[in-house]
């Protein structure tokens, strides 16, 4: 691939010269990783509406009463424990029910199967009526959230959250590259927007503009993924050359606490547990997330609550408590933080944009389109400027073109494909997640592959975001066919997530058509150009 | 572009992973404060080094850079492990 300046300019000074070596590295860089930026970005814009997404998937497929007076959270683990094969040895967890998600989901680890005992058990995930306490279905047949929020973090693929932290790792570069490389005109040219100028000093403008009025979010989003996805590195480092070894200690001093007793085979009642969980969720001001058993029913059975204090910024509260006696072995709250955890609870706060209300999440929806807006507008003028020079490979410029329109572009009809699947297949269906999958990634290798076969981008473009349209209409059209009696007392009951995903739909239907007419009009004016141009010749 | 982006990409880790490390030596506070400023800490220098390789004109000069850099850094630490207990 040739790496000459997409600014070029002939440096004299080192300075000018230091300028143009990171300018080529710049847009080399930011070609190389774009396919897999666009990704993160385009699938972390959806993913900070995960609870909506998730509540708008299931809550109308098993409908909850939430007038109607829960079951006690004991009688639904024990009879849970009673159906399933669990591993006494491992830990349980339920996850309480939110005002987006009104089930408990219980995580069980199995027995391991005859002569696989060395290998650990299926992990069972099941989603529970509150009311009934019935398992409606595995928390993973609905996998359309889950699915997106890892393709954000780890693209579904083993070892694929070392490959997003280097991603994020050639991103963060590209943006500090980036800031020195525009630094004389940064404050001078920050809206600058050149309208009446061609097509390339548009793109320029559009890059730079948006470049810099996102930079706070970027550098923040680069530097927490860094932190999400390779911090193992420098852990490896503490331990090897500071901890000789240590990782327990090593967790220790960042806050983890880990209790790891074994058990003692003198069975209790439980009930002491569950009766510390209620005072926990009656507690003011605090949400509890989830809880966890260790020695589940032995006389050495501990349980972590985990949840969030909702009077303070960013504060996520553990408690450890012995069952047996009621004794608090361990908590981390507002007095008792480690700063190293805290440090990394706020990151984590800062990067999902949960802090305050929907409206932050708009925000912070609209930036990272702005990103990929970004990304696909930095390989279009790479390829511009490749498209003029002769000593090109017209190779490299297919391969570039090909992932910038069917990778990028097919990412967003494959998104709408996947919503549609998820709100057709029946509940029921055996490996339903599985459909969901593989429709996604047939629908992202069929247009990559029309990318490289269909000669008239725009046109391609123009069909492709009609498609996408049409699948979220057809998902619309199926939410009211299907659920037409659910979705308004749901609404009424509260769950708003649902008609939020729906006007969302509505709204990117709208600009969807919108932005397939200005495509048409923008080739029929083409088209007389080259027809008039053609009569006068 | 690729032999720079290795130097950059290895030498900017290890730089960064010998920085860190002298810092968690050299600062006098607390270990969970020494911990978050190391991990910050470390992936700033693992990017600014990276800024520093890619800003030369060729892989050899880049990696001619890194070498001493490395070289320093590496020799800052091996003298704060062996007076570590003097500090």
């Amino acid at each position: 691939m040739n790496t000459q300046s997409m600014y070029a300019t002939t440096s004299k000074n080192p300075r000018s010269q230091w300028v143009k070596n990171l300018t080529e590295s710049h847009s080399w860089i930011g070609v190389i990783i774009s396919p897999l930026l666009f990704v993160i970005f385009w699938a972390g814009a959806v993913t900070l509406f995960y609870e909506e997404v998730k509540q708008w998937a299931v809550v109308p497929q098993f409908p909850v009463a939430i007038e109607q007076t829960e079951m006690p959270l004991q009688q639904i683990v024990e009879d849970k424990l009673a159906q399933h094969d669990f591993d006494y040895e491992e830990h349980l967890m339920v996850q309480m029910p939110s005002e987006h998600d009104p089930y408990y989901k219980v995580f069980l680890d199995l027995v391991s199967e005859e002569g696989m005992e060395d290998e650990h058990g299926e992990v069972v995930s099941l989603l529970i009526d509150p009311n009934t306490g019935a398992s409606v279905a595995n928390r993973d047949d609905f996998f359309l959230g889950d699915f997106i929020y890892r393709l954000h973090y780890d693209l579904n693929l083993p070892g694929g959250t070392y490959l997003i932290g280097i991603i994020s790792l050639f991103f963060f570069f590209a943006l500090v590259s980036g800031v020195f490389i525009h630094a004389k005109k940064l404050f001078k040219h920050f809206f600058l927007y050149r309208n009446d100028k061609n097509r390339r000093d548009q793109l320029l403008d559009l890059h730079n503009v948006v470049g810099v009025m996102t930079l706070p979010f970027t550098l923040m989003y680069a530097l927490s993924g860094l932190v999400f996805n390779l911090a193992i590195v420098y852990q490896i480092a503490f331990v090897v050359f500071i901890y000789q070894g240590d990782q327990d200690t090593l967790f220790k001093d960042a806050g983890f606490t880990l209790f790891d007793e074994p058990r003692i085979e003198q069975s209790i009642d439980m009930s002491n547990a569950y009766t510390i969980i209620e005072q926990a969720r009656q507690q003011p001001d605090f949400y509890l997330r989830n809880v966890i058993f260790y020695n589940y029913g032995d006389e050495s059975a501990i349980i972590q609550l985990r949840g969030n204090d909702l009077a303070h910024f960013s504060q996520k509260d553990e408690f450890f408590y012995r069952v047996n006696t009621g004794e608090l072995l361990n908590k981390t709250d507002i007095e008792n933080y480690n700063v190293f955890r805290k440090g990394r609870e706020i990151i984590a706060t800062l990067h999902f944009g949960d802090f305050a209300g929907v409206d932050v999440r708009i925000l912070y929806f609209i930036l990272s389109i702005a990103i990929c807006a970004m990304i696909v507008i930095g390989n279009m003028l790479w390829l511009d400027k490749r498209t003029l020079q002769q000593n090109v490979s017209p190779r490299s410029i297919s391969i570039v073109r090909g992932l910038t329109l069917g990778g990028c572009g097919g990412l967003i009809v494959a998104t709408t494909v996947a919503f549609f699947v998820e709100r057709v297949l029946p509940a029921s269906l055996q490996a339903r997640a599985d459909y969901l999958v593989y429709s996604f990634i047939a629908t992202l290798v069929i247009a990559m592959v029309l990318s490289y076969r269909i000669s008239n981008k725009r046109k391609y473009l123009s069909q492709m975001i009609l498609t996408s349209t049409l699948f979220l209409t057809a998902t619309l059209v199926a939410d009211w066919y299907l659920f037409a009696s659910e979705i308004p007392q749901l609404i009424q009951q509260g769950f708003y997530g649902i008609i939020g995903v729906e006007v969302a739909m509505l709204l990117l239907i709208i600009t969807g058509l919108l932005l397939v007419s200005r495509l048409n009009h923008s080739q029929k004016q083409q088209a007389n150009v080259e027809a008039t141009n053609l009569t006068i010749a | 572009m690729w032999p720079k982006t290795l130097t950059a990409f290895m030498g900017g880790l290890l730089l960064s992973v010998s920085m860190m490390l002298s810092l968690y030596l050299l600062l006098p506070i607390a270990i969970d404060i020494k911990l978050l400023v190391g991990l910050l800490a470390g992936f700033i220098i693992w990017v600014a080094s990276m800024i520093y390789y890619y800003s030369f004109n060729s892989a050899k000069t880049s990696a001619l850079a890194c070498g001493k850099f490395l070289l320093f850094s590496v020799a800052v630490n091996c003298l704060l492990f062996w007076y570590q207990p003097l500090l």
